[in-house]
């Protein structure tokens, strides 16, 4: 490729793929997929240097839907098949997307190695708390109790945190963000423009197995008490400015 | 259609006869106790009931000076299972506990054969009175052989030091330590020495435990190294050799040589994707040092992203490869069948080992041949190439490039632990006389339109690299609609895409399979696969000399199988195959022919004795 060319401007279209999306309605992967669509445009990439390359999970059908390279893998796999892609061929621009089952239960050895390695690429992490696609059994995300078909009783085993265990991988760069809120994009943009592995943590919302489970921060009326939108060189504060964090420095511990 | 294969004549293969014996050579200081060294595992070898010859070499000097040339002293003793004729044969292994043995014993090893050198004599003095320069074990002379440093001196004090002796005669232990290696990697017994020593030292217990200690560190740490006894098993030809350049290659080198010679033949870079493991790891080792050659090396975290690693490079349009034995081709199973339904080119090399789960990791072994063939979820074929020698394994590697490129799939290499460690000359071919086969990679959509999962004659679908405008898709394990390669789940489609799957692998174009020895019909064929190679051919060879019609058939394609192989096989009335497994190869011969493939097995983690395989032949002409 001649990197000289100008890259041709696109649209959100340009990106979609002419696959009937199968996502159940009202499911949070249709706002992720859209706010990638969107922010695409915005990269100056080329869509034939771009390749989503993900795992098994209702996330993971997220390839079949972007107009550019794409390879569906197996569960818990992708950050392996994606840098063999990317030492094959660094000037592809690759996308993983995984979930919290794909990423941390069967694929938390892959994940870790990969933040470690640092590849230059972006991981997009659907949270959801749950496994979708298989029908609802709990995952490694899931709190203490969690009601399940293989956990009728309660789930019992402590979640994982994904963003300790990228910070406790060595990822570089590691952020948040909701499926439906509008911070996305600049989330996605940032990650993008990171030189190193982007970590994403995307709380997503299943509504079919674990409906509104973020509801308690996500939900309108708890947004301004229950989200903290950091900005770089911004004072942390929330709940419109009124709070802030506060670090005790004796004992190490938060006070809101 | 042409190949890039070149023959392993008739005449080649003989000039690589597999005796039955192994010669060890102990060479010392006469003060070592060399001759003691000798004699012990001499009485060992005759307790495993192997027949024997020995040659004890010492100077007339009771003591030389130590470290000196005339100081040497050596024990060679000639091991094997049939009668041993001669006594001069050359050393497989040489035990040089110091640069003086090493002087005086190296020449008359055979080329390939192996030094296990004690570094901790190595020293400038010593060195300086074997009138060395520079030491041996850190220039390029040695490299006719393979060389194992040791420091002997430092583990024999280590393993000794609970019994507070002094240095000197902490030393003096050496000779046990190094009995208890050569013990642990030719498979015989220690008790025997064991009891030896509480008898000579009846009257000083402690130097008897701290010798046992030795024999016993010698001996685990052979274990634990996981050393193999894999050495040359093979004679420099009596007949003059064909003029050429010619190396000592062991197999892992060769693969790993004729894994670069293919991809330069098909024109792309290669990625290998490995993981360290008994005895495949010598292949990520060579490769990771050839990058000159367009090779990226990744050791990757597991078996899982080793395979991951090499699919998703050849998904980008180099060709991956990976390389395990046993246990982690387990592992990667899952990888291979997505590498199967997303059709890309992969080569995956198995070095077998004794099985199943852990095994035997330094013991040579056949039985992965149904995980091969089998072992998939689904109906997920894959062709299977068996490598029978060091230097047949170059033309393999060869041959499971050009498949994997040139029709889209995966293909497993099947060598085992012995080709790997094993050692032999190899004549260094012309890569001149190998065609080239170049892949096609598509760069822009076809008149119709671009199909990603369209077929060429080969049934083949085209490779495009991403980075290609025009033609993006995804691809993906889920079952894909011919053609499109969009996902679709309907009844006829699967059936169609399993049809085609299967007719792909099915007609891959291999060459006809040769005999190796007779005719092409007769009373009884000898069918084997891999290292029994040595023995098969050796055993009807001397059944032929005796007059007995007999014929060897080696087999190279395990799948698909050379079209002329039912008809060839309909040609005898009985057909052997002798196996180190249960009888892999032998039901799929049955399965595959409806013939009556008779099975002659081994499962010892030994290879066969040529002596067992003219049994067999006499039991089925008697």
């Amino acid at each position: 490729m001649n990197d000289m060319t100008p890259i041709a401007k696109t649209t959100p279209k340009d990106w979609e793929t002419d696959q009937e999306v199968r996502w159940c309605p009202g499911c949070g992967d249709y706002a992720v997929l859209k706010a990638v669509q969107r922010t695409m445009p915005e990269l100056g990439v080329r869509p034939e240097d771009t390749v989503f390359v993900s795992g098994i999970g209702c996330s993971s059908r997220f390839p079949y839907y972007m107009e550019t390279y794409g390879f569906h893998t197996i569960h818990g796999r992708a950050p392996a098949v994606a840098t063999g892609v990317k030492l094959a061929n660094p000037h592809l621009d690759v996308w993983i997307i995984t979930g919290d089952g794909d990423a941390l239960s069967i694929g938390g050895n892959h994940t870790m190695h990969l933040l470690r390695r640092n590849l230059d690429c972006q991981v997009l992490l659907f949270n959801n708390e749950i496994y979708g696609l298989t029908k609802g059994q709990y995952s490694p995300t899931s709190r203490v109790g969690t009601r399940s078909p293989s956990t009728p009783f309660g789930s019992v085993d402590r979640p994982a945190s994904p963003c300790a265990f990228a910070l406790g991988s060595g990822a570089r760069f590691v952020a948040r963000a909701i499926d439906v809120n509008k911070n996305l994009p600049a989330v996605l943009k940032a990650a993008h423009a990171h030189k190193g592995a982007a970590f994403i943590e995307i709380f997503q919302n299943c509504i079919v197995y674990n409906d509104d489970v973020f509801a308690p921060f996500t939900e309108k009326a708890n947004a301004a008490t229950g989200q903290l939108w950091l900005e770089d060189g911004k004072p942390m504060l929330f709940d419109k400015d009124a709070k802030g964090l506060v670090l005790d420095i004796e004992t190490g511990r938060r006070r809101a | 259609m042409a190949t890039a294969a070149h023959e392993v004549t008739s005449a080649e293969a003989a000039a690589h006869p597999v005796p039955e014996a192994i010669v060890v050579r102990f060479a010392g200081d006469s003060g070592d106790g060399m001759q003691l060294t000798g004699g012990q595992f001499t009485l060992a070898t005759a307790l495993a009931g192997n027949d024997l010859a020995t040659f004890p070499d010492f100077p007339a000097e009771i003591r030389a000076p130590q470290g000196t040339l005339f100081g040497v002293s050596a024990f060679q003793i000639n091991f094997g299972s049939t009668a041993i004729e001669t006594a001069g044969d050359q050393p497989d292994v040489l035990i040089a506990m110091n640069p003086a043995a090493l002087k005086t014993n190296v020449d008359a090893l055979k080329h390939g054969g192996l030094i296990i050198a004690d570094e901790g004599e190595f020293t400038d003095r010593n060195l300086a009175k074997a009138k060395y320069e520079t030491s041996p074990l850190d220039d390029d002379s040695l490299s006719r052989w393979q060389v194992m440093k040791l420091n002997i001196s430092q583990l024999t004090l280590d393993a000794v030091k609970p019994f507070g002796l002094g240095n000197k005669e902490a030393l003096r232990c050496k000779n046990m330590w190094t009995l208890g290696l050569a013990l642990w990697m030719f498979d015989r017994d220690r008790q025997p020495i064991i009891d030896w020593l509480k008898a000579k030292f009846a009257k000083k217990p402690e130097l008897a435990e701290a010798n046992i200690a030795a024999l016993n560190a010698g001996h685990a740490y052979g274990e634990t190294a996981e050393i193999g006894g894999d050495i040359v098993q093979h004679s420099v030809p009596a007949a003059p050799a064909e003029p050429g350049l010619y190396r000592t290659v062991t197999g892992a080198e060769s693969i790993s040589l004729g894994l670069v010679a293919g991809t330069q033949l098909a024109g792309l870079p290669m990625f290998f994707g490995g993981y360290p493991i008994t005895p495949a790891s010598a292949i990520l080792h060579h490769l990771s040092r050839l990058k000159e050659f367009g090779v990226t090396t990744f050791q990757a975290e597991d078996e899982i992203a080793a395979v991951a690693s090499a699919l998703g490079a050849s998904y980008a349009g180099s060709l991956g490869v990976t390389s395990s034995s046993g246990p982690g081709i387990a592992l990667k199973t899952e990888a291979i069948g997505l590498a199967i339904m997303t059709e890309l080119p992969l080569v995956i090399v198995n070095s077998q080992r004794g099985g199943p789960s852990t095994g035997l990791p330094t013991k040579t072994e056949q039985s992965d041949l149904y995980q091969a063939v089998y072992g998939r979820n689904g109906d997920a074929p894959l062709p299977v190439i068996a490598a029978r020698s060091p230097a047949d394994a170059f033309d393999c590697a060869i041959e499971a490039v050009r498949i994997a490129t040139q029709y889209m799939t995966p293909v497993m290499l099947l060598t085992d632990g012995y080709i790997a460690n094993a050692a032999e000359p190899w004549k260094v071919p012309d890569m001149s006389s190998y065609a080239p086969f170049p892949v096609g990679f598509m760069t822009e959509a076809p008149e119709g339109g671009f199909m990603p999962y369209g077929r060429d004659e080969k049934l083949k679908r085209p490779w495009v690299k991403p980075g290609t405008p025009g033609l993006l898709h995804r691809i993906g394990g889920i079952e894909k609609q011919l053609n499109t390669g969009n996902i679709e789940y309907g009844p006829a489609n699967h059936q169609a895409m399993t049809d085609i799957r299967r007719d792909k692998v099915a007609g891959i174009d291999v060459p006809d399979q040769v005999v190796e020895l007779g005719e092409t019909s007769g009373k009884l064929a000898v069918v084997g696969w891999g290292s029994t190679f040595g023995p098969i051919h050796m055993a009807v060879r001397r059944a032929r000399k005796r007059g007995l019609d007999v014929a060897h058939i080696h087999i190279r394609h395990i799948w698909p199988m050379p079209k002329n192989m039912g008809a060839l096989l309909n040609g005898y009335d009985r057909i052997i195959v002798p196996e180190m497994n249960t009888g892999q190869l032998k039901t799929v011969l049955r399965d595959q022919y409806l013939v009556d493939a008779e099975p002659l097995n081994k499962v010892s983690g030994q290879p066969f004795r040529i002596a067992e395989i003219e049994a067999a032949i006499e039991a089925a002409l008697a």
